[in-house]
């Protein structure tokens, strides 16, 4: 079952490629079924999984394990997967490689997330980089090449840090399967330098403030449907790698840690907030949003109860809910004006007012407005700040003035205002895209009314987890 | 087991050359490239068959141990021979000195052979000698006054490391020893002191250059890339995996892994290793050249392998493997790379053999591309190609032996590698070709389907060796690929 | 009545699924959504006259939790033994409020029936509308601050969409985001607050949090308070996140009266009344928020007395009026806050209305081009005539007895506030009266042709008439049901209070009477103090200059600095540095044979020197691991 989840999108993936050549229909089809068939199995592996760890293959390093960390995550990818199918339908460029590749990072992502050991997840985790490359660097903006081959060489710089700490992990401490990490955690000499080089890799894959100058090239460059899966998907697997290996493995290193992550946190949040006040350009301001919200998980993480904990899952699905939606509509903009500069835009809430409410929308969530996916995630990570860190809490409750500050100056200079001229004539969003949008709009207000359906998920893993984190700084 | 059967692949490559040697002369040159690869793909078949049918045997009338390690070593330079011969037979089918460059091909990869199974230090010299020579010989094979000169200096230089050899082998055999028995100098060099540890570095200096680890390596970015790509496709690939089993055969028999040499001669590969990393990464980043690039990125491949052979002398359990998995990790994905490069020649034969100039090739060629691209991932050591398992157990091996900072260098080195590597895949996909060079692409250019073909066959290889172990393993792997 | 009184969360659930309903019909069917959204208020009115009736029948007999008629609560998030818990549980505090803001709320949308009528986004409008009701009832209902702070979130949304709702106007969409940011900036307090208590209780619920007190220090209890406090100050338009308010104008004339005078913008005191143990417990808390609330009311009082737009007028004498119930609140008499909370949300509401109402006939918001209207427009004019009453604190109206009760409240508590507070009052007359005057009386000076709406915009107004002028009556009931005792009026601050409005009045009358010509006069006699006063007193030069420049410069240095050139900078850079080292590695490749066999004697030479001096190799191995 677990194997579907992984080859279901690879196998859809190798068919659009071979039969999507016979037309660009047939390649979105099949595309569109493909990654279904994906979400399907990933539904379908999470229902039957009793909950705490669902296990299989375990010949040899085949291994693969879904826990409560994993499960929501892998609904997200699965979820995400088929809106970055529907985002690239207006894709004219070999669209059929186009899809392949999209199924493909899908599949490895999902691979990421359900390595039972720890090879097979860095190489799923190296994996991912590939298929990335590629949609970044040939369907991307203008500066596209320049940004694949910074995504590739920096991420790859942090992973290789990443497997640095896993081979001394794997070879001097013994440590392997993702199941056992919890009880068998390395001896304390060697857990600083393994955390430590194990979470550059992770941290810069969220990324965290000081490691993150790829991540605006790479989400600005990449094609709709590659930031979409960039911001909704990747970046959720550094925070997974550190809930899921790095904390396991070196609880006492992370407990010395947390004051780190926090710090990294709190200055994420603040950061990325006030640095995307500063873009003109609509997609780069999606872009720094997403190292604020990052921050948010990384705080909860260096904050580490169980609520914390939860609060970081709640976080991760949200902002991969909301950055998705966000940039697919960014995307759609960007289809009928040819810009994302902000000061060419205004006055579409009464051009395209279907689009405009979508995108006010997804601004309200992204600013953590209650009922939205945003709120419960950002809710507690606040709440349970203040245990640990005291007064510092008030930095990151700060956190939701700026983000109001730069969702809401987005809104203005895109939907309000008078209608810029150039673009008055402009068509408003067809069934397709609404299909798209819909089903994203439709998930952030679950999660936002029902965050009990992440955490309840997670719950087991992260109780387990929390036997070794919690308490106060 | 039969000595007979034991030199037989030796025989059948050797076989294949006289007959080769014997078409050319009567100018039946395709026939003679064709007789040569079937001695060489037989010698492989047989190779590969003695390496999983027999445990490790030793012949002692020769010196010589078959079976395992020592037969898989043959096997995988024998059938990158083949390929290689076969990939690059339109080529060579071509050129006047076509038939010699197959003959020579099999002597090399006989050469090479018997150097991975040799438990006698004269023939290891002796062995080391002659893929020297063929070598110079290949490079000049070309017939141009620039591979003229490449071979030259690198026989200047081949003569330097052969004075470090004699000198280290008279070291051990004069003063010691009295014995060029592996096994039987290990005994006479425990508590030897300075002398010895001179001679191994004198060894290990003559390796090194053999493996054109910096700072011995000068010779190899003119040879490789003035040789034919299709002939540098296997020179400057299998048999360094060979030097390589050899260089585990020799430093440990001879009892160099001892505890008295052991921190010695793991800070030397060390830094060896360290040097050829960082040297032949960041020189490969500047070059322009395809074929020189994979010349420079030669060097930092060895520098990888060579960790895992220092670390070898610290562990209690020196079987080597990492070091071969890297070797041959190497091997088959430069080889491959090398026959991309010859089959990129005859599609597009006005390309200028620059990383810049290959634009446009992902859209022209694009199977051939993406084994190209595999070949890139796999040198880059990217998962679930071979490259990766090799730095992986290597770098293993440096962390195991409490030297993770090795892994480090190494792994940050291969960062930077993605800045050529990479750079190849995004000129094939990324780049546009320029206006002129697609209009002006001459209608009669027909792509070498052969060269193509080896360049696939290889890059199934490197994925297949990549991806197999996570469902079989890797046990498969060492227990054909381990020396002891 | 038994199901409004038992699932009090219908009265959210129904406007919510209305609002829904109603934006999904579009404008073809506005029309007629926009009778059905009124179902929305009428279950909240309902529900809140149930609860009411409950207290009049003894089932409410505490102002507190501890006795509320109905509650229920579902775990929202748990995670281990940690829960967050939403529910709801009313007792006469929101009895009070419910029915304030159901009626409010339905009196609002009758009259945006004729108000709206030719907006072609009137579905939205009333889906927001309803949302609105939805979200502020939830507010109120709320058992706890998780509950009250998803509402208080989602008020403030609706707020920022209404008053925002023609965004095609610049300055309309500049209002509503500077709305949503200076409430966000309040709400920072009572997140940090609320953090307090969840990290030092472990509760959110009022009565988990109130039961827990005792366990928290004094300085944590004065700092929970304050912070709370500074969340009130920012939803309800206090110093110095007030400036919000007037911009908030903006927006639809209905929504100013709904929203930002009579419910949201009290939502603060609410809070601060919800929490009033905390507020107990901490007298420095309780000063900070009197000097506030007195330094509000009285600031705000002088600068609506120079506004010409009749709904700035009406914007600053709401933060003023809040400013009065936060000084009883700091004064310790929440009741009489609550109570004229109310009497506020009926008298501004229908001023609010009124306004509107002249705007519609007048398609103006200067009082200057006003004048007279009291005859084309007779209903109007009587109806904010009772309201201008209500607001000046005439005798008998319900701001009247209202009133007495915060500034007897206050004089007990502090003689300093109450003197300001009555010269606030004083100043309160003066400018309802120069606004009355400006409109209704004198001559018609603008160019148009006013008229009286149809009867869905009166009727509303004398319906808003009835308690703005009555309320005072329901005094006792009202603090019966809050649980306290009603005191008598006292006839010293009656005096008081009859007499400064009664200054403040006839002296309005007598400067404007012959319309707004008074202003030059005294901006001649006043000067700057005039032109400080009709600029607010500079607080949004202020906050621009001192706290929006300032962010935005960082913002753009943080980015331009940090981002580009340092960070960016690094990671550019590496790549030109190792191009660099390669460039010099590359320079060993001369080409030149002998050069290449000198390198390799030398490396010879290296690897034996090294060999035969294992003591430096060891060294350096010691430096590099095991």
């Amino acid at each position: 079952m677990l194997t579907a989840v992984i080859l279901t999108p690879l196998l859809g993936s190798l068919i659009v490629a071979l039969l999507g050549r016979l037309s660009a229909k047939v390649a979105r089809v099949l595309a569109l079924l493909a990654s279904l068939a994906s979400f399907g199995v990933v539904i379908a592996a999470v229902a039957t999984s009793s909950g705490s760890q669902a296990a299989s293959g375990a010949a040899q390093w085949w291994m693969l394990t879904m826990d409560g960390i994993a499960a929501p995550l892998l609904l997200l990818t699965g979820f995400l997967g088929v809106i970055a199918v529907l985002a690239a339908r207006s894709e004219t460029r070999s669209p059929a490689a186009h899809y392949a590749l999209l199924l493909a990072v899908q599949a490895s992502v999902s691979g990421v997330f359900l390595a039972g050991n720890l090879v097979l997840f860095y190489a799923f985790w190296e994996a991912v980089l590939i298929p990335m490359y590629f949609i970044i660097g040939i369907w991307g903006a203008e500066n596209r090449r320049h940004a694949a081959m910074k995504f590739f060489i920096y991420t790859f710089a942090g992973s290789a840090l990443m497997l640095v700490g896993l081979i001394i992990a794997m070879f001097q401490g013994n440590a392997f399967a993702m199941g056992d990490l919890l009880s068998t955690p390395l001896s304390v000499g060697l857990q600083g330098p393994v955390f430590w080089l194990l979470s550059i890799g992770f941290l810069m894959k969220l990324p965290v403030v000081g490691l993150h100058t790829w991540q605006p090239d790479a989400y600005t460059q990449a094609p709709t449907s590659g930031s979409i899966l960039l911001s909704g998907v990747l970046a959720k697997m550094g925070a997974y790698a550190l809930l899921r290996i790095a904390i396991p493995i070196a609880p006492a290193a992370y407990d010395a840690a947390r004051p780190v992550l926090v710090a990294l946190g709190i200055i994420g949040i603040i950061y990325g907030a006030l640095v995307a006040l500063a873009q003109s350009d609509l997609k780069r301001l999606i872009a720094y949003s997403s190292i604020a919200h990052m921050g948010f998980v990384v705080l909860a993480i260096g904050i580490g109860t169980p609520l914390a904990l939860g609060a970081a899952m709640l976080v991760m699905i949200s902002h991969g809910l909301v950055a998705g939606m966000l940039f697919l509509l960014a995307g759609q903009l960007y289809e009928r004006t040819g810009t994302y500069e902000m000061s060419r835009l205004g006055g579409f809430g009464k051009v395209l007012p279907a689009w405009a409410t979508a995108f006010t929308f997804a601004a309200l969530a992204s600013l953590g407005l209650p009922g939205l996916s945003g709120f419960p995630g950002e809710l507690a990570a606040v709440l349970e700040s203040w245990g640990s860190i005291g007064w510092w809490t008030a930095l990151a409750a700060l956190g939701v003035v700026f983000s109001a500050a730069y969702n809401l100056t987005a809104v203005r200079r895109v939907n309000h205002g008078p209608v810029a001229e150039e673009f008055a004539g402009i068509a408003d969003l067809g069934l397709a895209e609404w299909l798209a949008v819909a089903p994203l709009a439709v998930g952030i207000v679950v999660v936002g009314v029902w965050p009990q359906f992440v955490t309840g998920m997670a719950e087991p893993a992260l109780r387990a987890l929390a036997a070794v984190t919690g308490g106060a700084l | 087991m039969s000595l007979w059967l034991s030199l037989s692949p030796i025989l059948l490559a050797s076989a294949g050359a006289i007959l080769g040697l014997a078409f050319d002369a009567f100018d039946r040159r395709g026939l003679a490239i064709g007789v040569v690869s079937a001695g060489l793909l037989a010698a492989g078949v047989v190779s590969g068959w003695l390496a999983i049918v027999y445990s490790p045997t030793l012949i002692n009338v020769t010196n010589m141990a078959v079976g395992r390690g020592y037969s898989a070593i043959s096997a995988v330079v024998f059938l990158i021979a083949a390929i290689t011969l076969v990939g690059g037979s339109k080529v060579l089918a071509d050129a006047s000195t076509g038939g010699q460059v197959a003959v020579l091909t099999a002597l090399l990869a006989a050469a090479s052979s018997l150097m991975a199974s040799t438990l006698d230090l004269l023939i290891v010299i002796i062995a080391l000698e002659a893929i020297a020579m063929i070598s110079y010989a290949l490079v000049s094979a070309r017939r141009q006054r620039r591979s003229d000169e490449a071979a030259m200096k690198y026989f200047i230089q081949g003569a330097v490391a052969t004075g470090f050899a004699l000198y280290a082998l008279s070291i051990i055999f004069g003063l010691f020893s009295g014995s060029v028995f592996l096994p039987e100098i290990a005994k006479s060099l425990t508590g030897a002191g300075r002398p010895a540890l001179v001679a191994m570095a004198l060894l290990m200096g003559m390796y090194a250059f053999k493996l054109s680890a910096f700072p011995f390596h000068s010779w190899a970015p003119d040879a490789y890339e003035t040789a034919t790509p299709s002939v540098t496709a296997f020179m400057g690939t299998a048999p360094k995996l060979a030097i390589l089993a050899s260089l585990m055969l020799v430093f440990p028999m001879i009892g160099f892994s001892a505890e008295e040499f052991a921190t010695s001669g793991f800070f030397l590969f060390a830094l060896l290793a360290t040097a050829s990393i960082v040297f032949g990464n960041f020189t490969g980043l500047k070059q322009t050249s395809f074929t020189r690039m994979l010349a420079y990125s030669g060097i930092a491949q060895v520098g990888y392998a060579l960790v895992g052979a220092a670390a070898a002398f610290l562990l209690p359990q020196r079987t080597g493997f990492a070091v071969l998995v890297a070797g041959l990790a190497y091997a088959v994905a430069a080889a491959g790379a090398f026959m991309g490069a010859q089959a990129v020649r005859s599609a597009m034969p006005t390309w200028d053999g620059t990383v810049a100039g290959l634009a446009g090739v992902g859209r022209k060629r694009p199977a051939l591309s993406a084994a190209l691209t595999v070949m890139m991932l796999s040198l880059t050591g990217i998962p679930l190609t071979a490259g990766f398992w090799g730095k992986f157990l290597a770098f293993g091996d440096a962390a195991t032996a409490g030297h993770a900072w090795l892994a480090a260098v190494g792994l940050l080195g291969s960062v930077v590698s993605f800045g050529y590597y990479g750079g190849v895949i995004r000129s094939m996909y990324l780049e546009e070709p320029s206006v002129v060079e697609t209009d002006s692409a001459p209608a009669g250019a027909t792509p070498d389907m052969k060269a193509e073909w080896a360049t696939i066959v290889l890059a199934v290889c490197v994925l297949a060796i990549g991806v197999l172990p996570f469902f079989y393993g890797l046990s498969f792997l060492s227990s054909v690929l381990a020396l002891f | 009545m038994g199901v409004w009184f038992d699932a009090p969360w219908i009265a959210v659930a129904l406007p919510l699924g209305l609002a829904l309903v109603v934006g999904a019909g579009g404008s073809r069917l506005a029309p007629f959504m926009r009778w059905l959204a009124m179902l929305g208020p009428l279950a909240v009115l309902g529900t809140g006259i149930a609860h009411l009736g409950a207290a009049g029948s003894g089932g409410v007999t505490a102002p507190f939790v501890s006795a509320t008629t109905a509650a229920g609560s579902l775990t929202w998030i748990s995670v281990g033994d940690f829960a967050l818990k939403i529910g709801y549980a009313v007792d006469g505090l929101t009895a009070v409020m419910l029915v304030v803001v159901g009626f409010v709320a339905l009196m609002v949308m009758v009259f945006s029936v004729g108000y709206m009528a030719d907006d072609p986004g009137q579905a939205r409008y009333f889906a927001l509308l309803s949302l609105f009701t939805a979200s502020m009832t939830g507010l109120v209902i709320a058992d706890g601050l998780v509950g009250l702070f998803v509402f208080w979130e989602l008020v403030g949304a609706c707020s920022y969409l209404l008053i925002g709702f023609w965004f095609n106007k610049p300055s309309a969409a500049a209002a509503a985001m500077k709305a949503f940011i200076v409430t966000r900036i309040g709400d920072v307090g009572l997140f940090v607050a609320l953090a307090i208590l969840w990290g030092t209780t472990g509760e959110t619920s009022y009565a988990g949090i109130i039961a827990a007190l005792p366990q928290l220090s004094g300085g944590l209890v004065t700092a929970v308070a304050i912070l709370l406090f500074i969340g009130a100050a920012g939803k309800s338009a206090q110093f110095p996140l007030h400036i919000w308010l007037p911009d908030a104008m903006e927006g639809p004339t209905p929504v100013s009266a709904l929203i930002h005078a009579a419910t949201m913008v009290a939502a603060g005191v609410f809070l601060v009344a919800r929490m009033w143990p905390v507020f107990a417990a901490s007298p420095a808390a309780l000063t900070v928020v009197l000097v506030i609330g007195t330094f509000t009311a009285l600031a705000s009082a002088t600068i609506a007395v120079g506004q010409n737009d009749i709904k700035k007028v009406l914007a600053y004498s709401t933060i003023s009026q809040l400013g009065f119930m936060f000084a009883a609140l700091g004064a310790g008499a929440w009741r009489a806050a609550i109570f004229y909370l109310a009497a506020h949300a009926s008298f501004k509401a229908l001023l609010f209305l009124g306004s509107g109402s002249v705007i519609h006939g007048s398609d103006t918001q200067d009082m200057r081009e006003m004048g007279g209207l009291a005859k084309t427009m007779p209903i109007t004019a009587f109806t904010w005539i009772v309201g201008a009453a209500a607001l000046a604190g005439v005798p008998l109206f319900s701001g009247f007895f209202a009133k007495d009760e915060v500034l007897h409240g206050v004089m007990l508590a502090s003689p300093v506030a109450f003197v300001a507070l009555v010269i606030a009052a004083a100043f309160t007359a003066f400018y309802i009266t120069r606004a009355t005057v400006l409109t209704f009386f004198g001559s018609y000076r603008g160019s148009n042709h006013p008229h009286e709406g149809g009867p869905v915009m009166w009727l509303p107004l004398v319906a808003l008439a009835i308690p703005a002028a009555g309320l005072g009556f329901a005094a006792s009931g009202i603090a019966t049901t809050l649980g306290g005792e009603h005191e008598a009026l006292s006839m010293t601050v009656a005096a008081i209070s009859t007499t400064v409005a009664l200054i403040g009045i006839v002296v309005g009358v007598l400067l404007y009477r012959r319309g707004p010509a008074a202003d030059t006069s005294l901006e001649g006699s006043l000067g700057g103090l005039w032109r400080a006063s009709r600029a607010g007193y500079y607080a949004d030069a202020a906050a621009g200059r001192f706290i929006v420049a300032p962010v935005t410069a960082a913002a753009q240095g943080l980015y331009a600095f940090f981002d580009r050139a340092v960070f960016d900078g690094i990671v550019e850079g590496s790549a030109v540095v190792s191009r660099k080292l390669g460039a010099w590695f590359a320079r060993l490749q001369t080409g030149d044979g002998q050069r290449y066999a000198v390198l390799m004697g030398l490396g010879a030479v290296v690897l034996v020197a090294l060999a035969i001096s294992p003591g430096a190799l060891e060294t350096i191995l010691g430096w590099l691991g095991r």
